[in-house]
C-alpha cells in the first residue's frame, strides 16, 4: 500500500487563465513506506511547491493529496496541524532552531502539543540517536552549523513520523559536515524511515533510492536513482555522476 | 517543557526589550495607582477631619418664631411652641436605623447661673463624651475633672471670675473645684462654665432636660442625610441639623481632584494598550519564521494564539506588579507634597488585585489581534520566509 498517492496536483497562481503562472502541473506519483527519494530540479521547477504541498502547508489548486489515505487538504486547518505533527517531520536549509531554547527543547518542540508523556526522555533519546547526547543544554548559538542541523533532524523525528519532509538539508553546510548528515539520513533510511529530500546537489542523492526530477513544473522523470546514476555516468564512461543533473 | 515554557523562555531572551516595555507599562500602572491611592488617602484625611471637628449633627427643640418689628423697628422675638428635649430622647437615638453609625451622643443643658456675684452661662455636659468631642479642647491649666464636683472653666470665665485650677467656686450655693482651664477657642465656649449634667440639671431645677444635644457620627460613606432623617423620625419634637458646609466644600475639591485621577487613568489605559498592541504586532511580524516552524511541527492556530497571548499577559503581570508597587510607594511620598495635606497611605487589597488585573486585562485585549494575525499566518508563507 502507498503511503503517499499525489493525484494531477496543480499549483498556479492568478485567476486569469492567460495569465496564469504553474508552478505544478499534473504532477502524479505515489511513494511507497521506507522510500529514501530526492527530489531534484532547477531554481523554479517547482521543488519547494512540491514539498510544501506535501508538507500539508500549502493547498493544491487542483488534484489531492493522500497520505495512508487521508486527503490531506479535506481537512480543516487545524487537523491539518494535527496531520503534520502526527505524520511529518520537517528538516530544512537551515536548521531553523528556536534561538532560546536549548538543544533539548528544540527538540521537544512538536512534543509540546502531543499526548506524549515523557517527553523529555524521548528528546533525550532523539539527541543521542544523532550524536548530540552531550550537547542537550546547549543553546543553538552555541552549537555548530552540522549541530544545528542534526538538532533540527532530531527534532523532525523526535514524533516517529511517517514521513521525513528535507528541504536541501545540507546546502548550507561544508561538504565534510553535509555529508555527516547525509550519513545521518542515509540511517534513518535504513531504520525505515520513508524521506523525501529536495535539492539541487547531485552530492546529495548518493544514498537515495528513487529520483524525481523537475523542470518547469512537470515531472520529467521518475526512476531509481542508480539507473539515472549510471546513465549518466554512461554518457562520458566515467562511472561518476554529473554535476549537470542539477541544471538540466 | 509546556507553552508557557516556551513563553517564558522568549521573555528570557529578549530581557531588555521586555524590560523597555515592562517600564511604559508599569510607568502608567504607577500613576494610576498613585493617583487612586492620593486620592483615597485624600478622602480617608477628609472623613477624620469630620470626626475632628466635632458633631456632625445638632439636635434642638422644634419651636416656632415670631419676629416682633413695626416700621423697620426690631423690638424683638419671640419663641414659642418649644418642646423640651429630655434625656429619655437620647435613647432614641441610639435605636435609630444607621445606630452602628452613631459614634458620640453629646447633650447639653445651657443656663444662666451666678457666681462670685457676676452672672455666668452654665453648660452641663458628659465630660467623657465633651472632651472626646471637641479634639481641638486644650486644658492649659489642671487637669480634667475627675469627679462630679469638677467642673472646667472656658478662657475668658477664668479671667472674669478670677479663678484658676484648684480654686473653689461657689454656684448657686453649691461648691465646686475647678479641675482646669481650657485654652481660648475663640468661640463662645471660653465663657462657659462646664459642669456635669446632673449637676447643671440641679441647680438649674430642671432635672431631665436637655437644651440641645450634639451628634458625632462615623461619615466613611455613613449616609448622613439618612441618620438626621431617622433622628427626626424618632424626634418629632426636634429639629435636627446636619453640620457639614466646610466638608462638602473640601470634598468637591478632593472630587475634582478623583474625577481627573480617573481621566487620567483612562488615558493612561488607551496608552498602555496602544503600547502593548504595537509592540506585540511587530513582535509577532519579526517572528514569521518561528511561528512558521511552530506551525510545521504541527502547532494549532489556538497554539499559536496562546503562546503571543501568554507573553502580553505576562509582561502585563510583571508591570503590574511592579507598577503597583512604585506607585503605592510613591503615593506615600508624594501625597503630603502634593496635596499639601497631612495624609497617610493605606495598603487597601483590593487595589492591587484591580491594578494587576487591569493591567493584565488590557495586555490580552491589545494582543488580540497580533495574536489573530500570528495564528492565521499562512504555513506556506512561513515555509518561504525560511528557505
Amino acid at each position: 500500500m502507498s503511503l503517499v498517492i499525489a493525484n494531477r496536483v496543480c499549483k498556479y497562481y492568478g485567476n486569469d487563465e492567460a495569465t496564469r503562472v504553474h508552478a505544478l502541473w499534473h504532477v502524479d506519483f505515489t511513494i511507497s513506506p521506507g522510500e529514501y527519494i530526492a527530489v531534484m530540479g532547477p531554481s523554479g521547477s517547482g521543488k519547494s511547491t512540491l514539498l510544501a504541498i506535501l508538507g500539508a502547508m500549502n493547498p493544491p489548486s487542483e488534484g489531492s493529496l493522500l497520505v495512508d489515505g487521508i486527503d490531506v487538504y479535506a481537512l480543516s486547518q487545524e487537523k491539518r496541524a494535527d496531520f503534520r505533527r502526527e505524520y511529518l517531520g520537517f528538516v530544512f536549509q537551515q536548521p531553523q532552531l528556536i534561538p532560546y531554547l536549548t538543544s533539548l527543547e528544540n527538540v521537544m518542540l512538536p512534543l509540546v502539543v502531543s499526548d506524549v508523556k515523557d517527553k523529555k526522555g524521548l528528546a533525550a533519546q532523539m539527541l543521542e540517536k544523532v550524536g548530540l547526547g552531550d550537547k542537550a543544554k546547549r543553546l543553538p548559538s552555541e552549537l555548530s552549523g552540522g549541530e544545528q542541523s542534526r538538532v533540527a533532524i532530531a527534532r523532525a523525528i523526535v514524533n516517529d513520523p511517517p514521513m521525513l519532509l528535507a528541504d536541501e538539508p545540507v546546502g548550507s553546510l561544508d561538504s565534510k559536515t553535509g555529508s555527516e548528515i547525509l550519513n545521518l539520513f542515509q540511517a534513518l533510511h535504513a531504520d525505515g524511515q520513508t524521506i523525501i529530500m529536495v535539492t539541487h546537489n547531485p552530492d546529495s542523492i548518493r544514498d537515495t533510492g528513487r529520483l524525481i526530477r523537475l523542470k518547469d513544473g512537470v515531472i520529467v522523470s521518475d526512476a531509481a536513482t542508480e539507473e539515472v546514476l549510471f546513465a549518466a555516468s554512461d554518457v562520458v564512461g566515467t562511472g561518476e555522476p554529473k554535476h549537470s543533473l542539477a541544471h538540466d | 517543557m509546556r507553552l508557557h515554557h516556551i513563553t517564558w523562555k522568549n521573555i528570557k531572551m529578549h530581557p531588555a526589550k521586555v524590560a523597555l516595555l515592562v517600564a511604559g507599562l508599569a510607568v502608567g500602572v504607577a500613576v494610576i495607582v498613585g493617583l487612586y491611592t492620593v486620592s483615597k488617602a485624600m478622602h480617608m484625611d477628609l472623613q477624620d477631619k469630620i470626626d475632628e471637628y466635632g458633631a456632625n449633627m445638632v439636635i434642638t427643640p422644634k419651636s416656632e418664631s415670631l419676629p416682633l418689628t413695626y416700621a423697620g423697628v426690631t423690638v424683638g422675638g419671640l419663641q414659642y411652641g418649644s418642646q423640651l428635649l429630655t434625656e429619655k430622647d437620647l435613647e432614641k437615638i441610639r435605636t435609630i436605623k444607621n445606630s452602628a453609625n452613631v459614634k458620640l451622643v453629646s447633650p447639653k443643658l445651657l443656663g444662666i447661673v451666678e457666681v462670685n456675684g457676676s452672672k455666668m452661662m452654665l453648660a452641663g455636659v458628659r465630660f467623657k463624651d465633651e472632651l472626646e468631642l471637641k479634639k481641638w479642647w486644650e486644658i492649659k491649666q489642671g487637669s480634667r475633672p475627675a469627679n462630679d464636683r469638677e467642673i472646667l472653666l472656658g478662657g475668658k470665665a477664668s479671667r472674669k471670675l478670677g479663678a484658676g485650677a484648684g480654686d473653689s467656686l461657689n454656684i448657686s450655693g453649691e461648691k465646686f473645684r475647678v479641675a482646669g482651664v481650657l485654652g481660648q477657642v475663640g468661640t463662645e465656649e471660653d465663657d462657659l462654665i462646664f459642669i456635669g449634667i446632673k449637676q447643671a440639671q440641679t441647680i438649674l431645677e430642671r432635672p431631665g432636660e436637655v437644651s440641645f444635644v450634639e451628634v458625632s457620627a462615623w461619615c466613611k460613606d455613613c449616609p448622613i442625610d439618612d441618620i438626621v432623617e431617622q433622628i427626626k423620625w424618632k424626634l418629632p419634637g426636634a429639629k435636627v441639623a446636619a453640620v457639614r458646609q466646610a466638608a462638602e466644600t473640601r470634598d468637591a475639591v478632593i472630587g475634582q481632584f478623583s474625577l481627573f485621577s480617573l481621566i487620567l487613568s483612562v488615558t493612561m489605559g488607551v496608552v498602555a494598550a496602544l503600547i502593548v498592541f504595537t509592540n506585540t504586532l511587530s513582535a509577532v511580524r519579526e517572528r514569521r519564521r518561528e511561528i512558521g516552524v511552530f506551525r510545521a511541527v504541527g502547532y494549532r492556530q489556538s497554539h499559536i494564539a496562546l503562546i503571543v497571548l501568554l507573553e502580553s499577559a505576562t509582561v502585563g503581570l510583571i508591570a503590574g506588579v511592579s507598577g503597583y508597587l512604585a506607585g503605592f510607594l510613591a503615593a506615600g511620598y508624594i501625597a503630603p507634597v502634593a496635596t499639601g495635606m497631612d495624609v497617610g497611605v493605606v495598603f487597601d487589597p483590593i487595589v492591587p488585585a484591580v491594578a494587576i488585573g487591569g493591567v493584565v486585562l488590557i495586555s490580552l485585549l491589545a494582543s488580540l489581534y497580533p495574536a489573530t494575525v500570528a495564528a492565521r499566518l499562512d504555513p506556506s508563507e512561513a515555509l518561504n520566509s525560511m528557505i
